[in-house]
């Protein structure tokens, strides 16, 4: 299966100040994000999220490593034929009227003038910006842009949508419809690569994710094996007759979660699930809940940002591929 | 033949918010009242009202071609850059020369309309005043036309220039006020070529500055060479190669700035 997108060590630093002090966005980054999947990108602020977009998109230029997108090098202006960008902070001509914007963008991606009026039809309508088709941008309040910028890129209809934050400067309902949309587009079979803060956004949305840390990659996995490890444990409830009395049965070693009324909750390993749902049915008790004990995003990415080692197993590769 | 299509889209873009821009419409309207305004200033000399007129309406052309080119400039590359609204261009797939040159065609288009606004309105002051002058001197209009040809020249010379400052600085000040160093020094260097050839300046400097002076006379553009004001004011004849070699001078200059200013562009990165 072809790569969306492939990094190879890729890296990027800058001299600042007098003394010319090297200060490293991104280092060594080796990512694969596949056709057809959503693909979230976490870091905190300065972690080399919008670094690697940037690159990526041709804007900025790599100091070490490769990158390529469909197969085709991303110094090669043609890698960016089958992609569509929305930036952090979206800003356009605004002297243009979203429609003059439409025509611009679609000439330079080799649409027909045809089929640019139709596409800016249906994404101005999408987007919920119809009645705006004909004013300056200059006007358009901060949400009002963002949807225009989701809108034009969409307009080539990519195959690869890169997304740099999508969901900030939306209200609620903004973001509600950016999240359809993606869901929309990945019913499609697009491959949707962006970048976020809002880690609950990458849990319902993605497939697999990235955690970047000052310019480290310290995960790029499947959200499963993120949340659910492998070898993780379970959490059991179970249901008990009143009379019955933990610190005298088998249970009495087992990691007691909570307790209310005839109700107890253990924390117990995945081999154990069997034995211990015979066990509760043997003292005359039943099984009310049994779940894998799951970590959330959040918590990952908190730990991996102290520089903790995650006690992932092998589900923590460095690259993925 | 993408790469055309390309270029010409962000040239008509780049167009059209120079036009829309409340600045470059000022400079239009001011220039619109200066030229017609010729007739006032003319009067104030009583044996030339016809050479003054024809130097104060070209003068006035230049300067506002000039000044507009200039505002145009900071806004081609550098504010766009900073405020990011060139992303949007830039990360569709087409190469940055391509992006570079559409802008310069941008400019060289609102530099045509300014210029052919601007003439407009110095030709209908200029023939307003020949109707109150009783025995008016007959008027070279070929030499007229050539000067505002050559104004139109110096505009995409220090366009060019402009585009080549902003493609390597990081804020827009800097293009700015390098592109006004370019025309001041522009202006000058025939002036010091011409002390350089007098006898005076042996003398005066050593040999090794007189060399530095010289080779700087080679690398800044010489605008004195696209100036025929003085040809349309006193109705001098001028040479076909003489203007030959000016046109050619400042296409090539400009050619060169461009090229210069696409090379560069390619390495730049983005904020």
């Amino acid at each position: 299966m072809t790569s969306a997108i492939k990094t190879s060590n890729l890296g990027k630093w800058y001299k600042k100040g007098v003394r010319g002090q090297k200060i490293e966005a991104l280092v060594d980054l080796n990512l694969e994000v596949r056709e057809g999947e959503v693909f979230g990108f976490i870091g905190g602020n300065g972690a080399g999220k919008s670094t690697t977009i940037k690159i990526l998109m041709g804007l900025n230029r790599p100091t070490a490593g490769q990158a390529f997108i469909f197969d085709t090098r991303i110094d090669d202006p043609a890698a960016r034929d089958r992609v569509g960008y929305l930036s952090e902070h979206p800003q356009f001509y605004d002297f243009l009227t979203p429609l003059e914007l439409f025509r611009l963008m679609g000439t330079l991606r080799r649409m027909e003038g045809k089929r640019i009026h139709q596409r800016a039809d249906e994404l101005l309508h999408l987007v919920a910006l119809a009645d705006a088709s004909n004013r300056r941008i200059k006007g358009f309040s901060k949400g009002m842009v963002q949807r225009l910028g989701i809108a034009v890129a969409l307009l080539g209809d990519p195959e690869l949508l890169i997304l740099d934050e999508p969901m900030s400067g939306l209200d609620p309902l903004g973001r509600h419809l950016v999240a359809n949309i993606i869901r929309e587009l990945q019913q499609q079979g697009k491959t949707i690569f962006f970048s976020t803060h809002i880690i609950p956004d990458i849990e319902t949305l993605c497939d697999r994710v990235g955690i970047l840390v000052r310019g480290h990659q310290k995960y790029a996995g499947s959200i499963h094996e993120a949340l659910y490890p492998q070898g993780s444990r379970f959490e059991i409830t179970v249901r008990m007759p009143e009379q019955w009395k933990v610190e005298q049965s088998s249970f009495a070693r087992k990691p007691l979660l909570w307790q209310k009324n005839v109700l107890y909750r253990f924390e117990i390993e995945e081999t154990e699930i069997a034995a211990t749902v015979q066990a509760v049915m043997d003292q005359g008790g039943s099984v009310a809940t049994l779940e894998p004990k799951r970590r959330s995003l959040e918590e990952l990415f908190l730990q991996l940002s102290e520089d903790s080692v995650p006690n992932l197993g092998d589900a923590v590769p460095t690259t993925v591929s | 033949m993408h790469a055309f299509a390309a270029i010409w889209a962000i040239g008509i873009a780049t167009m059209k918010g120079g036009l829309r821009d409340r600045l470059i419409q000022s400079l239009l309207l001011a220039g619109f009242f200066f030229l017609f305004s010729t007739m006032v200033f003319s009067s104030f000399s009583m044996r030339q009202p016809m050479e003054v007129a024809i130097n104060y309406s070209l003068a006035t052309v230049q300067i506002l071609a000039v000044l507009i080119t200039l505002f145009l400039g900071l806004n081609l590359l550098s504010r766009e850059i900073e405020s990011r609204a060139g992303h949007g261009v830039l990360t569709q797939p087409l190469s940055r020369s391509a992006y570079v040159l559409g802008k310069f065609f941008g400019l060289m288009l609102l530099c045509c309309i300014v210029v052919a606004f601007l003439a407009l309105c110095a030709v209908i002051g200029v023939l307003l005043v020949r109707a109150g002058t009783p025995n008016a001197p007959l008027i070279l209009w070929e030499n007229f036309g050539l000067s505002l040809m050559g104004i139109l020249l110096i505009s995409l010379l220090l366009g060019a220039a402009s585009l080549l400052f902003c493609a390597v600085a990081t804020s827009a000040i800097l293009p700015f006020l390098a592109t006004i160093a370019i025309w001041v020094i522009g202006n000058s260097t025939q002036t010091v070529k011409n002390y350089l050839d007098a006898n005076i300046a042996d003398q005066a400097m050593t040999p090794q500055l007189k060399a530095i002076i010289t080779g700087a006379y080679y690398v800044f553009p010489n605008l004195s060479l696209l100036d025929f004001k003085v040809y349309a004011i006193y109705g001098l004849p001028l040479a076909a190669a003489q203007v030959g070699f000016a046109l050619t001078y400042g296409l090539a200059y400009t050619i060169v700035l461009l090229t210069l200013a696409t090379r560069l562009f390619q390495t730049r990165d983005m904020l």
